[in-house]
């Protein structure tokens, strides 16, 4: 999806009362048509994963779990490792050993929230409990607001978003506020946040370096 | 005495930025930072802060900043700037000797960052060898046919010997 | 239930006999802290003196603590327990394993999961959570452990963490390990999952581990923690002199520095200056390949690998394309004796020139022996199996023990010439059973009595062995004098003990190191300086019970004792020292259950007093001073011409041993003559079920 140009697409409708609007969040309104429209602020920037450099600590897991919800786990944790540690983002095949993981070839792809600019995770969430928070503009999740539903979880194309099964609330990124801890617990400097423009280069470009490329097809939920 | 405003400030830059690239600084190449006149040294003495130390060579003088090399590193840097070979190997082996106190293997100085050719190495073992000044400095060799260095001042040879065997083998059957 | 902070609060039992599944509470144990020491308190109520290891009746423990899950550094570690093939009495132990498993096991909300009875068929057991299934495994019985794992894995989903056994463990061979992820071996109690007919535990968790601190409380704590660590076994300085450093020794495994890579990464990756002050270099700071295998192992790095909320990065990672000539995976991955003890079989002469491998023929062979081991599921004995291979073919054993058809079909013109591919040959033969040179997995204490081993095999040096109970040295008197011997004096299989190593050699110059010791033994006394032993003193004895203790403790919260405890650091301004109370500090953060540093060793003492009463149990007698602390004669008598308490010399002195044994018991209140737990001691432990149960076999010092 070209995030970039449907954004302007929106834009060039002439709703510049509602974009304005969107750069502190987020903001839904009907068209003339009768489509349900939701405008988002683009994000300050979104976290990438190095699979050249990651050692499978998982200590970012840990760090963004203690951090954003108090407990420790892995799949819950916003970014994601533990899943691709073992066969990569594909899973087990008959060629598990030249295939990517810790069976394989050794290569460790970290999923991280590409906090898009039209995130699928908050244009499903019937209760708009998804926004992009007002300082990052990274999309968060209103824990007061989530019903559990899990449709967040099933829309996001990466498999990012994740129910919470003891509490049944989403969890997504939340950049931590703008000090992401996963990126500061990272014992080998392979989980870095970039401004916008960066990220979206290295998430979506034609030449994205992280693992996060490969994930269309191995989201798993 | 008052220096100039800056002056100061630029020689301590200039070493401080040396040491972050882990170089030393020698006192000739701060004398065109000074007016003419003035010694760069007896600034350094008077008005340098906390982090800046001084080495006296037979060549010249060293400056560096603690804030970016270890008083140790920089006494290995100090022996490489005196070009004297035979002296940075003797007087490594006795401090190691000394401090830890282990023998000195021989492949210690092919490394960083000595950095020396083995035809370097093996002129000065030799050159050692003939010299009174060095005749505390012994070989010892383990059974895997690694070469070490020791000081007899601190190590008898049956400890130097016992340690390189430790060290070349031992260890690595013991992991 | 209510809400438990760092333990799930469950058990998981299974027994295979009847298929039973069901739930037992972790907190009535929590005076055994977990893992470990749990292990041991279910191994003493329940599996009867005299059961042999692979009946039903013994059960077998896979152990978290309350720190395995909760990212706390160096705590992915499983402990598991049972009673020991290999030991001659069947003696309790435990075996370890790093990886992935504990924390999944934890996150599925189980703190242990303990397995008895035999199953009438062969299983693996699938938890995904609270569900627990018992599932078909003939179609994988017979298969490797990589493969097994990528089978039931297919199954379970790629996010599973497996624990598996080889053809060795189902053919119930003493010497045989449980293996996790893909590098990672438990050894000595792959025989047991084999004779329970169960191949494999699968677990997936979605849950949690809860965390009584709040989280800026134990980030703050992780992240002073992260300035105390060092490199793999705590070594603090690295290899060459760094700007930063002040001191180096080319021996560390603090191995990373400018212009050293992980070359085969792509693109490579520079280790760097790994400055301790820089966070986010600690996982660089051990480049463990060139460490394990030498320097030409850097071309082939891929990356290090290792455990769950591990900083330290020990297993390394290559990618060896030679390895494909021999139809292996090219990537092979370990640590340690993970790679010198399969490759020691060829120590007869060593890994030579082979089969057109030229000047890498010696990392061709490793990752030859580490990938059959970890395939077919052997156990090296902390590499004694290499010794013994040299022994007994230099000594003529196997000439007059095999059949003679058996022997002339060996390749031993492979092993005379060090050509690596005899290990294919080898370990395929031993791990399927074969002739009568499997027995070689017996065990030490089997195979002297089958074919007749007499005192010139358990006398020799260079055979390491340091009990008739058939276990070898592990850092003993050859790297810790009378420290690391005594510390090998009481246990059943290689002590695995690293709480003394990961000080002793932390590569610090030796009076700093004394500095350290007078802190936290009384006296600097407690360290002499390598290869330059002293007499026996009292604190060298409390450094023993210390490292003892530690060693519990660790295997019981799990953390890894290849790394903790924390008794120095790489922090110049702190003068280098650690901070030993860091254990506790997580303890009480993680569990809300605040424990000085005391108390939490005096739990870890409970353990180690508990493992002790096993063992009179098991022996049947009180006289641990004789019949199961003594040693091997060679470590007394080898180096005949160096006196003993002379530079140069590992050779301990008889009298100073026995001496050195007494101050031990005497620190534990054991019994001074024969060194079993009294009465006094049990009770004061709060061990009075203990203390009633040795009365009653008449196991009790009078």
């Amino acid at each position: 999806m070209d995030t970039t140009k449907s954004a302007l697409r929106l834009a060039g409708t002439g709703l510049a009362g509602a974009f304005a609007a969107a750069a502190l969040g987020c903001v839904s309104f009907d068209t003339r048509d009768g489509k349900k429209v939701k405008v988002w602020a683009t994000s300050s920037g979104a976290i990438v994963h190095d699979p050249n450099l990651c050692v499978g600590c998982r200590r970012c897991e840990s760090a963004c779990t203690i951090k954003n919800d108090g407990k420790v786990s892995a799949y819950i944790s916003r970014i994601k490792v533990s899943r691709n540690l073992n066969y990569g983002v594909m899973g087990v095949t008959a060629a598990y050993q030249k295939a990517d993981g810790q069976h394989g070839n050794f290569r460790i792809v970290g999923e991280t929230c590409r906090q898009c600019s039209h995130p699928a995770c908050g244009d499903a969430c019937p209760v708009g409990a998804i926004t992009a928070d007002k300082k990052t503009g990274a999309r968060v999740v209103d824990a007061k607001k989530c019903v559990g539903c899990g449709a967040c979880q099933r829309a996001c194309p990466w498999g990012i978003a994740t129910v919470d099964p003891e509490t049944d609330t989403s969890t997504k990124c939340t950049l931590c506020g703008g000090d992401p801890n996963c990126v500061k617990n990272c014992p080998t400097g392979a989980i870095k946040f970039y401004p916008w423009e960066e990220a979206e280069a290295l998430l979506f470009g034609p030449d994205a370096t992280s693992g996060a490329t490969d994930a269309v097809s191995g989201a798993t939920a | 005495m008052a220096y100039e405003p800056g002056l100061v400030d630029a020689l301590l830059e200039r070493i401080r930025a040396d040491s972050a690239r882990t170089v030393l600084t020698p006192a000739v190449e701060l004398a065109s930072l000074v007016p003419g006149g003035t010694d760069a040294v007896e600034v350094l003495e008077e008005c340098a802060e906390d982090d800046i130390k001084m080495m006296r060579g037979t060549r010249d003088l060293y400056f560096f900043s603690e804030l970016s090399m270890t008083e140790p590193y920089a006494r290995h840097l100090y022996r490489l700037a005196e070009k004297d070979p035979v002296r940075l190997i003797a007087e490594t082996t006795r401090d190691e000797s000394k401090t830890y106190p282990r023998p000195t293997p021989v492949s210690t100085f092919d490394d960083s960052p000595f950095s020396m050719t083995k035809a370097e190495i093996d002129a000065a073992i030799s050159k050692m060898a003939f010299d009174p000044e060095y005749a505390d400095i012994h070989t010892v060799k383990a059974s895997n046919e690694d070469v070490y260095l020791y000081s007899a001042t601190y190590l008898t040879e049956a400890h130097a010997a016992g340690l390189a065997e430790w060290a070349s083998v031992g260890e690595k059957e013991n992991p | 239930m209510s809400v438990t902070y760092g333990y799930t609060g469950k058990i998981l039992r299974v027994d295979l006999t009847t298929g039973k599944i069901w739930t037992d509470d972790t907190m009535k144990y929590k005076d055994y802290i977990g893992g470990e020491g749990i292990g041991y308190k279910i191994l003493w109520d329940e599996v009867p003196a005299g059961t042999h290891p692979y009946a039903p009746e013994n059960k077998i423990a896979f152990g978290a603590g309350p720190l395995c899950g909760t990212g706390v550094p160096c705590s992915g570690r499983t402990t598991i327990t049972s009673l020991l093939p290999t030991s001659p009495f069947h003696g309790a132990g435990s075996s370890h394993m790093g990886g992935y498993f504990s924390v999944e096991m934890k996150y599925a909300g189980w703190d242990m999961i303990v397995l008895e009875g035999r199953s009438p068929k062969p299983v693996w057991i699938r938890i995904e959570d609270g569900k627990v299934k018992l599932e078909d495994a003939r179609w994988v019985w017979g298969k490797g452990i990589f493969d097994t794992m990528a089978m039931i894995g297919s199954q379970m989903g790629k996010e599973a963490q497996i624990a598996a056994i080889g053809p060795a463990g189902e053919n119930q061979l003493n010497m045989s390990v449980i293996r996790t992820g893909t590098s990672h071996s438990a050894g000595g109690h792959g025989g047991i999952m084999g004779a329970k007919n169960v191949k494999a535990i699968a677990i997936k968790g979605t849950g949690s581990v809860k965390v009584a601190a709040t989280p800026e409380e134990l980030m703050a704590l992780d992240k002073y923690m992260m300035s105390i660590i060092g490199a793999n076994n705590q070594m603090v300085i690295p290899t060459v002199p760094l700007p930063w450093a002040e001191y180096s020794d080319k021996g560390s495994r603090w191995t990373g520095r400018p212009g050293l890579y992980w070359g085969a990464a792509n693109p490579p990756v520079e280790t760097g200056e790994c400055n301790p002050a820089d966070m986010q270099s600690v996982g660089k700071r051990t480049q463990k390949a060139v460490f394990d295998l030498g320097a030409g192992a850097e071309k082939y790095t891929v990356r290090m690998g290792g455990c769950a909320h591990c900083p330290i990065r020990c297993h390394a990672q290559l990618n060896v394309p030679q390895l494909e000539k021999y139809g292996m995976d090219p990537n092979v991955s370990n640590t340690c004796v993970g790679w010198s003890g399969p490759r020691g079989v060829m120590s007869l002469v060593g890994i030579k020139e082979f089969d057109g491998n030229g000047a890498d023929s010696s990392i061709v062979g490793n990752g030859i022996g580490t990938t059959m081991v970890d395939d077919l599921g052997v156990w090296c004995n902390y590499g004694q199996i290499g010794r013994d291979v040299k022994w007994f073919y230099q000594k003529g054993v196997f000439k007059r023990v095999l059949p003679a058809e058996e022997y002339a079909s060996i390749p031993w013109d492979m092993l005379e010439k060090g050509d690596a591919r005899f290990l294919i040959d080898f370990y395929t033969r031993i791990a399927n059973k074969q002739g009568e040179l499997h027995h070689i997995l017996d065990g030490s204490a089997w195979i002297a009595q089958r074919w007749g081993l007499g005192d010139d095999y358990w006398d020799a040096k260079d055979n390491k062995l340091w009990t008739r109970g058939g276990y070898p040295v592990h850092h003993s008197n050859e790297a810790g004098g009378q420290v690391g011997a005594l510390i090998s004096c009481f246990t059943n299989r290689d002590s695995q003990n690293h709480s003394h190593m990961n000080f002793i050699g932390n590569k610090l110059p030796i009076a700093l190191q004394k500095e350290i010791a007078a802190e936290i033994f009384g006296s600097p006394d407690a360290l002499d300086a390598a290869m330059d032993y002293k007499p026996m003193n009292e604190a060298k004895a409390r450094f023993v019970k210390w490292s003892m203790v530690r060693g519990r403790l660790h295997d019981s919260l799990t953390l890894c004792n290849w790394m903790w405890p924390m008794a120095v650091s790489p922090q110049k301004d702190r003068k280098y020292r650690g901070d030993t109370t860091l254990e506790a500090k997580f303890f009480s953060a993680v569990t809300g259950v605040a424990k000085t540093e005391a108390e939490l060793d005096k739990d870890a003492e409970r353990v180690v007093t508990l493992l002790r009463a096993l063992t009179v149990r098991s022996m049947g007698t009180v006289d641990m001073r004789n019949q199961h602390d003594n040693t091997n004669e060679w470590i007394t008598k080898a180096d005949k011409d160096k006196p003993q308490f002379t530079p140069g010399t590992i050779q301990m002195e008889k009298t100073d041993l026995e001496l050195g044994r007494t101050m031990v018991y005497k620190l534990f209140g054991w019994d001074e003559k024969t060194g079993a737990p009294t009465k006094a001691t049990l009770e004061a432990l709060g061990m009075a079920d203990v203390a009633s149960g040795l009365g009653e076999k008449g196991l009790l010092p009078v």
